[in-house]
């Protein structure tokens, strides 16, 4: 009874069939390296490296990204949670309605003024490095979509306070922030920790490519990326691969156009493939990890 | 339901749940299946009535597949000439069908009288209580879940009426006969409805011996049916699942041992002396009811339940009047609209802040072990952070852990248990770990609601070991239970209380 048969493998199809989130990360890494194979043989050198350091770029600052939030976010979460389980009510309605202000803020043009800021601390040198440009975009972005994190580590606990093992570990005196740090949330969140997170990478992906994007296209004269650090986004924006994805337009209408979008046309529309074959991947593997532990 | 021995195996994914070999129900005669909770034995009962469900299971009976089984002529007259009394009576019953309505639904209209079994299972002076909920839709509330249990083995008694009026109609060519499962038909009972239970089902049997397979944790109704129904003995048989190499089996359990051992259970003599370590004044009001406290012989009064150090305190109640609440109400998880107690001599009240049980007494002065064991533990924890947790000296390390388990494990069956979730235990497992968690912060007060519940023989056995070490070493306890078989012999008398509701609208199950 109650006994695990050794020795059972599950095959790799049906693995793969069971688990979606598994499945698109291949092949999201797949799409990735067969890419980069492609741009190696027939991109020239400087847009590769280019490409690659756009790549680096928006992706480590999408990682950055949810880091940052899941700090700030687990953080407010539990600075809320004190000051409701205490009844300081006052403080409470004032920290709710700082958050909800911020929430009403549109995420791009929240993000906007954030990258003023950004650019502004760059013009005087407060920023230089690429990590530190890249960290303060992050965290322009992570002030954006923490709240996510808030409300989901929120409803974990309220979830978890209204269940007998709370209070029974509570009446054996064991203190609340290890109940909720290490019983509820690491313990019982986990996965739905790791969802949010996957699901932030690509909102924080799209962010960041759609800012960089706007602001490359030129909103301003006066603001200038150019010592930003390259990203997808920004890449789009280039008069190169403006021109390539011309080209694919190009293609609906002439198809003598089509073979040489893969070989002559590279740049833009591997930076394009590239943002949107991520989101892709990144939303299926988000729902992927929905369906596996039924969130 | 032809054959006597059953080789059942049952299995969920890639896990094996059971696998039981010639497990035996003998046709025509009562099987009692005695265990530990979760170890097989409401799979095994649904299995063998055909309940399971073959995309979430996969079965195999007696080597047929469960599709040939479910098919099988014997497995089909089971079905339609029996019935399956749930565990859990809430899913049982439908939500959109009043309590009447249900009790005449199907099969069950055919009896003349389809409220008569209902009627026998209420207490003669209760029985104005029945009028009152069969009108009900069926809540998690209401009726109470002693009432829902006693209208659903109606539901069964009133299937057997009519099996064995179809016998006599058939001028004694008996049908087929029917299988009757009870799964945990007295867990919300107190122990004179409990008895009235099996009176009305021994006189059922005594009419038509139907095949009736019980399952149940409550050890004491074999003392009763040993004292009422010896002399139809060999119709009835005492079963015991366990589990042996990973692998549940069954073995026919001595009665003679049950009732030996309850015969040596001696009354730990109470303790008056010592300044009480609480005290619980004798109203409380809460949920619109009022509750008091009554010590037997006593009439219900305004007395007050005194716990005192190295006491066992037994509080007593029908279903459903509160005992869970008053013990929730003192450990500081519930308020109430009033209430008054002691404790260490610091007297709280409804309106004393809920920070002082936090900060001053829960696992430094009391603790409690809730009554579901399955709902008290983190399932995601391993069995080893939930004792490492408490951060107790003693339980530092795996060693540590390692000797606290053995209080009520067995030394061969730590190894493999420590590393293990809350989640893949057996619900026996996770009783002993519940009781095991309150017992090891050697608080001066611990509480104990229905400690007894999901265990087998065994198990009781060193529960009650570990409580009367307790109380040897001066630790006070305020016990709940319905197994009264087994505490009324072993508290004395003068640490028995009752609990009583004054609302007259409020009946006990």
């Amino acid at each position: 009874m109650q006994g695990e048969r050794p020795g059972v493998r599950i095959p790799l199809s049906g693995l793969l069939a069971e688990r979606k989130d598994l499945l698109w990360g291949i092949l999201w890494f797949g799409g990735l390296a067969l890419t980069w194979v492609w741009l190696d043989v027939y991109l020239n050198a400087p847009a590769r490296i280019l490409v690659g350091a756009a790549c680096i770029h928006t992706f480590s600052g999408a990682v950055a990204a949810v880091v940052v939030a899941l700090v700030i976010g687990w953080g407010t979460a539990l600075f809320l949670h004190f000051l409701e389980s205490t009844r300081r009510r006052g403080a409470y309605l004032a920290v709710s309605f700082a958050l909800n202000l911020l929430r009403s803020v549109p995420q791009i043009v929240g993000m906007l003024i954030g990258y003023v800021i950004v650019t502004g601390l760059t013009l005087n040198e407060a920023l230089t490095s690429d990590t530190s440009l890249i960290l303060a975009t992050s965290l322009v972005t992570a002030l954006f979509v923490f709240q996510e994190v808030v409300d989901l580590i929120r409803e974990r606990i309220r979830h978890f306070e209204s269940l007998e093992f709370v209070s029974a570990l509570l009446v054996c005196g064991i203190p609340s922030r290890v109940i909720i740090n290490r019983e509820i949330l690491l313990k019982n969140s986990m996965p739905y920790l790791v969802q949010k997170s996957v699901a932030l990478f690509g909102r924080a992906i799209f962010l960041i490519c759609s800012i960089d994007f706007i602001v490359s296209v030129g909103l301003s004269a006066e603001v200038s990326l150019s010592n930003l650090p390259v990203t997808l986004g920004s890449m789009l924006a280039k008069l190169d691969s403006k021109q390539d994805i011309l080209a694919i337009g190009t293609s609906f209408t002439d198809l003598r156009v089509v073979p040489t979008l893969f070989v002559e046309h590279l740049q833009g529309i591997s930076v394009a493939f590239l943002i949107v074959y991520t989101l892709l991947c990144v939303y299926r593997i988000a729902n992927g990890l929905m369906e596996r532990y039924r969130l | 339901m032809t054959p006597s021995r059953f080789d059942i195996s049952i299995s969920a994914g890639e896990r094996l749940l059971v696998d039981v070999h010639a497990f035996p129900i003998q046709e025509g005669a009562i099987t009692f299946l005695f265990g530990e909770s979760g170890i097989g034995k409401s799979l095994i009962g649904k299995a063998l009535f055909g309940l399971l469900d073959e995309s979430e299971f996969r079965v195999r009976v007696n080597g047929m597949s469960y599709a040939e089984y479910r098919e099988s002529a014997g497995a089909r007259a089971a079905r339609a000439n029996g019935f399956f009394m749930f565990q859990e009576p809430s899913s049982h019953l439908n939500p959109l069908l009043t309590l009447e309505g249900q009790m005449k639904e199907g099969t069950l209209a055919r009896a003349p009288d389809p409220l008569g079994a209902a009627r026998e299972l209420w207490r003669d002076g209760d029985r104005g209580t029945l009028p009152r909920i069969l009108p009900v839709y069926p809540k998690a509330y209401r009726p109470s879940g002693g009432e829902k249990q006693r209208l659903l083995a109606a539901m069964a008694f009133t299937r057997m009426d009519i099996a064995f009026a179809d016998a006599v109609d058939a001028s004694g060519e008996p049908g087929a006969p029917g299988l009757f499962v009870f799964d945990e038909p007295t867990g919300s009972l107190d122990r004179e409805a409990r008895d009235r239970f099996l009176d009305r089902l021994f006189a059922r049997f005594r009419l038509r011996h139907e095949t009736i397979l019980l399952i149940t944790h409550d050890y004491g109704m074999i003392s009763y049916v040993q004292s009422r129904h010896r002399d139809i003995g060999k119709d009835y048989r005492f079963m015991e699942l366990f589990v042996s190499a990973g692998s549940a089996r069954t073995r026919e359990f001595d009665p003679a041992r049950f009732l030996t051992w309850l015969g040596g259970l001696r009354a730990e003599p109470a303790v008056t002396a010592k300044k009480p370590l609480l005290r619980v004044e004798g109203e409380i009001r809460v949920f619109g009811r009022v509750l008091r406290f009554s010590q037997p012989g006593g009439g219900t009064g305004r007395d007050a339940l005194a716990v005192r150090p190295g006491e066992l305190v037994y509080l007593k109640a029908g279903s459903g009047i509160g005992k869970t609440t008053v013990a929730k109400i003192v450990i500081g998880l519930q308020n109430a609209d009033h209430f008054r107690l002691e404790i260490d001599g610091v007297r709280l009240g409804d309106v004393s802040p809920r920070q002082y049980w936090r900060r001053h007494l829960w696992g430094k002065k009391m603790t409690m072990a809730f009554q579901h064991a399955d709902e008290s533990l983190n399932p995601r924890a391993s069995v080893d952070d939930t004792l490492r947790i408490l951060n107790m000296k003693t339980i530092q390390d795996r060693k540590g852990v390692a000797m606290a388990l053995a209080r009520l494990f067995d030394t061969g069956e730590i190894p493999g248990l420590t590393g293990k979730k809350v989640w893949q235990l057996s619900g026996g497992q996770k009783q002993r770990l519940n009781l095991l968690r309150a017992f090891a912060l050697e608080t001066p007060l611990i509480i104990l609601d229905e400690p007894l519940s999901a265990l087998d023989f065994e198990s009781i056995d060193r529960v009650l070991g570990i409580m009367r070490d307790a109380r040897v070493r001066g630790r006070a306890i305020l016990l709940i239970s319905h197994n009264e078989d087994i505490f009324d012999r072993l508290v004395s008398p003068e640490s028995v209380y009752s609990l009583e509701s004054a609302d007259p609208s409020f009946s006990p199950s």
